[in-house]
């Protein structure tokens, strides 16, 4: 027996869980969305070495160099899906080069497309039976001689295009990049300036508080 | 990420925000990155 106290409607607040209507969910949301967009610049960072800022309110945007250094942001030339070209050997040579550059390498960052070109080159089993995507690591480490791991990231965020509110499905790791992950799998860290608004470094000055104190 | 909310016009308004100040920073030799190109 259903009692006046209750919520009516099961479905309208099924609906309204879902969709993450109330003022708490929302806010989890925002701030979920900082987190992505931190997670794009880092990952940006990283395989580009620049960060791009934007003004909210009206879209310019100011692109800051991090790391501009020619031997270790390099561009293959021709790339790994050539014909001439063997991606999974260079792929290992590739490995080989980075650790002179970082130490020791447990793992590469890159998209599935570029995945599927390093497979597609990968040796054949016995028997001239294809490799499949979960043999290949194995295969990479055994050649290599020590551990390691492909990063697949494929994943999107939809950052504002504009001081407006049009997005863009934006890769979070870009197209054709390939990083290696160095043993400890930390490229950087990211630095967290402090957020304060007006009312609270008027709190700090001490004398001619903002706010009333009952001591 | 320190979220700020204000309150307007006697409580109908609501404004939250989220912000972080966050600047992710590379350590130069911990860097190697090709562009195969696919």
């Amino acid at each position: 027996m259903q009692k006046l106290s209750e919520a009516v409607g099961t479905n309208q607040e099924q609906y309204r869980r879902m969709a993450e209507v109330r003022v708490p969910d929302r806010v989890r949301n925002i701030v979920r969305s900082v987190y992505r967009r931190v997670e794009m610049d880092a990952n940006t960072a990283w395989a580009t070495g620049i960060i791009t800022q934007k003004n909210p309110e009206t879209g310019a945007t100011y692109t800051a160099t991090q790391l501009s250094d020619a031997t270790r942001y390099l561009t293959a030339s021709p790339a790994w899906s050539d014909t001439s070209i063997n991606a999974y050997e260079t792929l290992l040579a590739f490995v080989t080069a980075a650790q002179a550059k970082v130490g020791r390498v447990v793992g590469v960052r890159l998209k599935s497309a570029t995945l599927d070109v390093i497979l597609a080159d990968a040796p054949n089993l016995t028997g001239d039976v294809l490799m499949t995507k979960q043999q290949l690591p194995a295969r990479v480490a055994a050649d290599l001689g020590q551990p390691f791991a492909f990063s697949v990231s494929d994943v999107t965020y939809e950052p504002f295009s504009d001081g407006g509110t049009a997005t863009t499905t934006t890769a979070v790791w870009p197209t054709g990049l390939v990083a290696a992950i160095p043993a400890g799998g930390t490229v950087g860290y990211t630095a967290f300036a402090p957020v304060v608004r007006a009312m609270e470094m008027v709190d700090r000055l001490g004398t001619g508080r903002a706010s009333t104190s009952t001591a | 990420v320190t979220v700020y909310y204000d309150e307007s016009n006697t409580g109908r308004g609501f404004t939250v925000e989220a912000q972080a100040n966050a600047l992710p920073v590379l350590d130069p030799n911990k860097v190697y990155v090709t562009n195969a190109g696919v």
